[in-house]
């Protein structure tokens, strides 16, 4: 009896890949050319990058890197893969043809997170260990000087005329707004507890930042330095404590902020008008941080704790796949390519 | 009854009476799964874990102790705190020096987020429902308004690791998860005053 059962939901389990499969044939269909991206994840607990082909959504290649990789992005000319490995105080760039390591970026102690200017010249780098932000030419490859910022910077957004830095310090609760000509904090903001990651509109209208054990997003004015709108979150059936707003994807018309939100396992769809919470997408555990493909059709997520990727089709705002990845997925960068 | 005679440990043969008595002193316990010793104090429990008649564990005062801080407590970085006061002080940081640390962190957040040294505006934000602290625990720490006793998450060590933090996963409570640790509003005669 028992085997019987177990055979009928294998069998249901086959039909179920297989019309699965047969979806997602008709999504590349429909998008007409089939759209290879490649996505990197780093894996902060394995030491290794997870490279995925963003047409079959499967992994494809996995990189051995330094310890402890999070920060992870790719150079403007997309020749390398940029990963912080904090354990090895250093940035590690990655040749995306060979997925060898090449070279090392005098990142400082502990590199979390960094951001590019728009010209993919200079690289700023938070030292989270450091309370610092160190500022690299990533042609020559050597450090043109550091920002003292809070204790514990992490998140760094920067405006797209690459005039304004904006760095989170996570036990200083505050956004840093320094100007990258002077290299001069210009404006500091208070957010709520343990600000995380700092994203800008394409307009330069606004500046999101998380607050991880805030639980909110603060919408700040990045000429006046004021929050002007706190977005919440409020999920049924989930205590306030596990609603914990971390990575930030906003769409490039500005229209659609997703934000995630960590042990929530949720990520929020935000009206980038309104800032009002639109829908909670269910994705794996602890998700982190999140990635567009160059289309803007898909959006993928980390999921720490379930060492997974979830996708999410932006347009219909739904889940459509799940890729298992390496230990305690963290960051995530995607390329033309 | 255990009676702490002092300085037995100290003796050239102390260790060897301990290893004697303890097993002879738990050999009349009735059947246990774990031994829960309650000792702030420090006079006994300590002489417990290995040393019990039956191979069990202990938790409470000595084996497994559930401590607001531990050296060894890392996660949501926690090991940037620990790295700080170890550069700073040249020694690990205890369950008091977080205690300490929180103390003025929490005066520090009210003086922050109310923008203003007035005593009274500062107790009114941290006797609010806005309060909520981040203090390398992975969630809030709030204050329970029944009793301003701070809710926190609870970690367990064996002295050399962290090995989970409390509430456990699946304990449920309709104010807030931290709630089912210690002793309730419901269960409690205290009222503040």
């Amino acid at each position: 009896m028992t085997e019987k059962t177990n055979i009928g939901s294998f069998l249901l389990s086959v039909a179920g890949t297989r019309s699965c499969l047969l979806g997602l044939g008709m999504v590349a269909l429909i998008g007409g050319q089939a759209s290879a991206f490649t996505a990197y994840v780093s894996n902060e607990k394995s030491n290794t990058i997870s490279v995925i082909d963003t047409d079959k959504f499967t992994v494809v290649k996995t990189i051995k890197v330094g310890q402890r990789p999070r920060g992870i992005g790719l150079s403007k000319d997309e020749k390398f893969i940029l990963v912080a490995v904090g354990d090895d105080d250093t940035i590690e760039m990655i040749d995306v043809r060979t997925h060898e390591v090449v070279a090392t970026l005098p990142s400082g102690p502990d590199p979390e997170l960094f951001t590019q200017d728009p010209a993919g010249k200079i690289l700023y780098v938070a030292n989270e260990n450091d309370n610092t932000v160190t500022i690299i030419d990533l042609e020559r490859r050597v450090p043109l000087g550091e920002v003292q910022v809070g204790v514990e910077p992490e998140g760094m957004g920067l405006s797209p005329d690459g005039k304004t830095l904006v760095a989170t310090s996570e036990t200083t609760n505050m956004a840093h707004f320094i100007d990258t000509v002077t290299r001069r904090i210009v404006a500091n903001v208070l957010v709520d507890a343990r600000p995380r990651f700092a994203e800008f509109k394409r307009d330069a209208s606004e500046v999101w930042v998380s607050s991880e054990i805030g639980g909110t997003v603060s919408v700040i004015d990045p000429v006046k330095h004021e929050v002007k709108k706190k977005i919440t979150f409020d999920i049924p059936g989930l205590r306030k404590e596990a609603i914990q707003a971390v990575g930030i994807s906003i769409t490039r018309d500005g229209k659609t902020g997703f934000v995630a939100l960590g042990p929530a396992n949720r990520v929020a769809v935000i009206n980038g008008a309104t800032h009002e919470v639109q829908k909670y997408l269910l994705v794996g555990q602890r998700v982190w941080h999140m990635a567009f493909t160059p289309d803007e059709k898909y959006l993928l997520t980390t999921n720490g704790v379930s060492n997974d990727v979830s996708i999410i089709d932006v347009a219909n705002l739904k889940i459509i796949k799940t890729i298992q990845v390496g230990e305690l997925p963290w960051g995530i960068a995607i390329s033309q390519q | 009854m255990f009676e702490d005679t002092g300085g037995a440990r100290r003796t050239d043969s102390g260790v060897v009476q301990i290893q004697r008595q303890l097993p002879v002193f738990t050999q009349g316990a009735p059947a246990y799964d774990v031994l829960v010793a309650a000792d702030e104090s420090e006079v006994f429990a300590s002489y417990l874990p290995y040393r019990t008649w039956d191979p069990r564990p202990v938790a409470g005062s000595a084996g497994l102790v559930p401590t607001t801080w531990d050296g060894s407590h890392d996660q949501w970085g926690a090991v940037q705190l620990q790295d700080r006061f170890m550069r700073k002080f040249s020694r690990r940081m205890t369950a008091r020096d977080m205690q300490a640390w929180t103390a003025v962190r929490m005066i520090g957040e009210s003086a922050s987020r109310t923008r203003s040294a007035d005593p009274k505006a500062m107790l009114d934000f941290l006797t609010g429902p806005d309060f909520a602290l981040a203090a390398f625990k992975g969630q809030r720490l709030t204050l329970r308004d029944w009793n301003l006793q701070l809710r926190q998450p609870i970690l367990l060590s064996d002295g050399r690791m962290i090995v989970s933090v409390s509430p456990q996963e699946g304990f449920l409570h309709q104010v807030s998860e931290l709630d089912t640790l210690g002793i309730d509003r419901p269960e409690s005669q205290c009222r503040l005053k």
